[in-house]
Parts: C-alpha cells; structure tokens; sequence
C-alpha cells in the first residue's frame, strides 16, 4: 500500500480535529455567527464522546481486575463484583437515585466516601505531629502558615479578634494564589512546549544533533 | 520482575508496581536506583562489608541514595540472628558515608548510633489523636457551646445575600452540583441557606452536574432542605434538572449556548424549565456552582461566565477557596463561600438557626484539636536534638 495513502486516516483525524478547533476558536470572537450551530453539534459531540469514553474507561479497568480476578487476588474479586453490581444497579430504572442503586449510594457509597475523607484530617494530623521540625525554615514556616490559616477561620475567635481573618485572608491572598498560579502558569507553558514539540518534531531532532555534535567536538 | 521499591515480585511487562505503586522499569534494563549506583560499589551483593573495606570501592557520601547513608531512625531492631549482619553492614555504611575506612571506627555495636539501638516507640500516637478528634467532635456535637458567639460578616456573604435577595419574582437560578458524597458534609452546610433563600425567594431552581454523582448530591441537600424548612414557609416551585452532563469544559461551553439542548433529555429540559432549546444561558437570572474543587469552578469562569451577563456564584470548599479567590476580587465571580464559617454567617443573615449551627461547636473543636496537635509537634521538634 503507498505510504500516502496508509496515513490518510491519520491525516483526515488531524484535519478534522483542527476544523473543529478553529470552528470553536472562531465562534468564541463571533458568537452570534454561522458558526454557533455547527459549534453546538461538535461541542454536543463531544459530550457523547465523553459518555462513552467514560463507559470504556469503566470496562477497561474491569476487565484488567476480572484477569487479576481469575488469579485469586483477593481485592480485585472484590472490585469486579462491585464492578457488576454497581453496572446492574446504574441500568436498572431509577439508577443510581432509588431502588437497589439509591440503597447502594445511600447506604455504601456516600458513608464510605465521606469516612475516608474524615479520616484525611487524622492523618495529616499525625503526619504533623511526626514530621513538623520549626527549627528547619521551610518546616517554621509551614507552622506558622498553618497556624495562622486555622486560626483565622474559627468564628468565635475572629469576632474577638478580627485581625486574625486579615490575616488569614492576607497570606490565601497574597503567597499561596501567587504560588498556585505559578504553577498553572507553569503547567500551561509546558503544555504549550508539547505541543509545539508534537507539531514541529524535526526541529527538535535537528537541535539535539546539533547538541550531540557539539558534545563531540 | 522484581520491583526496585518494595522488593515485591510483578507479572512481566507490568509497567507500574501493583504492589506500590511505583514505575517500574522497561524490561531488559537495569533498575534506575541500581543503574545510577553501578561502578560505584560493587553489583551484588549492593552492600558488603568486606567490598567496602577496599578504599578503592569508597563512595562519596553525597552519591549515595538517602536509606544508604544514614541508618533509619525509628526502625524496629533485628533478631538476634541478622543482628550481627546488620551492624557489620550499618558500621559499613556509616563509614563509607563518613568517608572514613571502617579500620577507623570501633567495630562492634558501639559503632551504631544510639537511636538505633533504641527499640522502636509503640505507634500509639494515631490512635491517641484519632480518639481525641473523635471525643471533641461527639462533645462539640452534643453541646453547641459555640454557636451563639457571633460570626463575623464578611462581605462576600454579604454580596451572595443581596445577588439572592434582589431576585425578581419567579427568577430562575441553574444550581451546578459538582462534588462528590465525600465532600458533602462540608458543602452541604454551604448549600442549606442559599437553597432556604432560594426558596423564600420563591426562585426557579434547574440543577445540572458534571459529576456523575452529581443528582444525587442535589437530591440529598434538597431532602434536607424540605427537612429544615421552617412550619408553614411555602415549599416553592419544583425544581428542574438537567442531569449530569459529561464533557467538562466542552460540556459548559456548550451549556453557554443552550441549556435544554445539552441537556440529556431536551424535551424533559425544555418542558420543565419552560426554556426554549434557542435560549442561552442568559435566560438565567443567576448561576450558584457548588464545588469541591479549583477545577469544576475554574470551568465554570472561563467557558460560561466570560461568555454570559448571568452573575455566578461560587460556594466552594475551604481548601478551594484560596485558588478562586482572585477571580472574585476581578469580578468574574460575584461573590465567593467557602467553609463552614461562611455557612454560619449566611444562616446569621438569614434568621435561621442551620446544619452550620448546628455544628459549630464540633468544627471548632476539632480545629482546635488540629492546632494543638501542630503546637505539640513543634514543641516536640523543638526539644528532639
């Protein structure tokens, strides 16, 4: 087979997929365009996709425990039975919000959740208790970040003393939104690296032959 | 294949420990740990007292992993058996990592460090802290000591008081559920007393999620809801619901465009709504995003509320709070809730004694319990040499 035409399907995926994108990327500037109703089908489309994707997803581990399953792994038994149980309840009608799937989320579901959650406050707390060192600067600091933190949302405390929740509001306000959009700052320009990386590749194998030559030499 | 972290046997191919999680390496090459330390000491057995007698063999402390250059701190002694191996192999490492050949320390057991020795602290403290928290929670729960103390009114509770109360009659409101059961005694508390206000305002509710379990937390806060309601205050129009929308931000961009039509059932959508499939999500008076997390909110700014004249509001989970707090002081948020201290104030300004009252007490005490635990592990880090 040319080689043209064993990479047509990859070609089409990828032009299909920059039509949409710029279709969507165009009707965010004009809105009230020819563009909305093509828009709201792929974006419809797209929410379908998610559906099934999710539905695979689901499958897929499943099918991976009902392997490990069939070699007496004792927790993966117990998924796959979960696993069948929870699909039977979901199609059933009512599905999760009465009959066998309701008493499922009221009774197992929703207590289990919130008691691993609960239990996240313990252990943070003994993680703490265990590895805080104030003489260490970073460990000082996070004392009293902490400290300051909880002490600035206890209502009793702060309607005695209202400079607590400046406080409070001042270091969430300032140090940890600034760090924590550093880091979505960050992600984002490393997502765009990829892919300029994914769309331009020879540019990187020429950089790094140029590099290893230089190494070289 | 043998997993380099905890030592425990993988099928073939495996690429992550199903044991601890770790990657695992590629078949066929070395694990990354012992291809790092290869031609430094020698390959097998990593460690021997005698290849670490040669000075040629002396490793440079710096080189060596973390569990390599220093004994463990808290770790249980040996049988009596290994215990003899054991010192030769810590006298060893201790001398490599000291950069001093072995002739030089005193061999025997003088040679470990103290706190080796030392037989391990039974592990009673999880246990200890677990019973208080408890303790102080059921105390908290039965005595709500608290409550009457006054909450301070920030002003984002005041703002999402006034964007309820000014509310035109028959208003309609999209309330998106995203969070899970786990979160659900912490946002619930905020979900009370904007569901009561919706309710006295006699608002339109329509319920969407972008979590699967989306619905369900909707029905739970709305049972409790009916539950709270005072005697005799009208239950208001029923609510609507869209049901959970997979597809994220793709899901909300599309919302923006038409509610019913993203829906997963137009027709139900469009007849219980009484919207039209052509109306956007301007056809709202006000959008209310219950979240637990940064993400679902973020969603909701950047794909419906940049797009849309609907003010949004935002009651998200303490440990959310920080991250969406910026996008309330821009305004593309009208007003922000989080934790159960601004659920205390909402239900002050309401004039209606809530879950968050109700609890008061007990979320106090366990914070206090978190901060003693903190102040005792400083102290303790204080005195520790």
């Amino acid at each position: 087979m040319n080689d043209s035409v064993r990479r047509l399907p990859e070609f089409l995926a990828i032009l299909l997929a920059f039509i949409a994108g710029a279709m969507a990327f165009g009707n965010y500037f004009f809105p009230d365009s020819f563009l909305t109703a093509p828009t709201q089908f792929l974006l419809k489309t797209v929410i379908l996709v998610s559906g099934v994707a999710l539905l695979l997803a689901a499958f897929n581990l499943a099918g991976r425990h009902v392997k490990r399953a069939k070699d007496g792994d004792v927790g993966s038994i117990l998924l796959a039975v979960g696993f069948i149980v929870a699909f039977i309840a979901g199609v059933l009608p009512g599905g999760f919000q009465s009959g066998l799937g309701g008493w499922l989320y009221h009774w197992m579901l929703a207590p289990g959740m919130a008691a691993i959650l609960a239990l996240l406050p313990i252990f943070l707390a003994y993680a703490l208790f265990r590895h805080l060192d104030v003489r260490d600067l970073g460990g000082f600091l996070l004392f009293l970040g902490l400290v300051i933190v909880l002490v600035g949302q206890i209502p009793s405390l702060v309607a005695a003393f209202p400079i607590l929740a400046a406080f409070r509001h001042d270091l969430l306000i300032g140090p940890a939104a600034a760090a924590f959009r550093g880091v979505i700052l960050g992600l984002a320009t490393g997502v765009i690296l990829a892919i300029f990386l994914k769309l331009f590749p020879s540019a990187i194998s020429a950089r790094r032959s140029t590099e290893r030559e230089e190494e070289q030499s | 294949m043998i997993c380099p972290h905890c030592g425990k046997e993988n099928p073939d191919g495996t690429e992550i420990c199903q044991h601890c999680g770790e990657p695992l390496p590629p078949a066929g090459k070395p694990p990354r740990l012992l291809s790092q330390i290869q031609g430094l000491i020698p390959a097998e057995p990593v460690i021997t007292s005698g290849a670490l007698h040669d000075p040629a063999n002396r490793v440079p402390a710096s080189l060596l992993p973390e569990h390599l250059s220093a004994p463990k701190r808290e770790e249980a002694p040996q049988p009596e058996e290994t215990s003899a191996a054991a010192i030769a192999a810590g006298a060893a490492t201790a001398a490599v990592a000291s950069g001093t050949p072995e002739k030089e320390q005193t061999p025997g057991p003088k040679t470990l460090p103290a706190s080796a020795s030392k037989p391990a602290p039974p592990r009673i403290v999880l246990p200890i802290i677990a019973c208080i928290f408890f303790l102080l929670i059921l105390f908290g729960s039965l005595w709500n000591l608290l409550a009457a103390a006054e909450a301070p009114l920030r002003p984002s509770v005041k703002n999402a008081y006034a964007f309820i109360e000014i509310l035109p009659p028959n208003a309609r409101v999209l309330l998106a559920w995203d969070y899970d059961p786990a979160t659900q005694g912490e946002i619930q508390l905020l979900a009370q007393p904007i569901l009561q206000h919706l309710r006295r305002k006699g608002a339109r509710m329509a319920f969407m999620s972008l979590r699967p379990f989306g619905p369900n937390v909707a029905d739970d806060a709305l049972v409790l809801s009916n539950r709270l309601r005072p005697l005799g205050e009208p239950a208001g129009p029923p609510s609507a619901s869209f049901g959970f929308i997979p597809g994220e931000s793709a899901a909300l961009r599309s919302l923006t465009l038409s509610p019913v039509i993203t829906s997963n059932r137009p027709a139900m959508s469009a007849q219980t709504t009484g919207l039209h499939p052509a109306q956007t999500i301007d056809a709202f008076d006000l959008i209310i995003e219950f979240s637990s997390d940064v993400a679902s909110a973020q969603e909701w700014v950047e794909q419906t509320a940049v797009r849309s004249q609907t003010p949004l509001l935002v009651a998200a989970s303490g440990a959310a709070a920080p991250a969406l707090r910026p996008y309330e002081q821009t305004r593309q948020i009208g007003a922000l809730l989080s934790g159960y201290p601004d659920a205390l104030a909402y239900e002050i300004l309401l004039g209606q004694k809530g879950p968050a009252y109700a609890q008061t007490t007990a979320q106090t005490l366990a914070l206090l319990a978190l901060l003693g635990v903190i102040f005792l592990a400083a102290f303790r880090s204080l005195l520790r040499k």
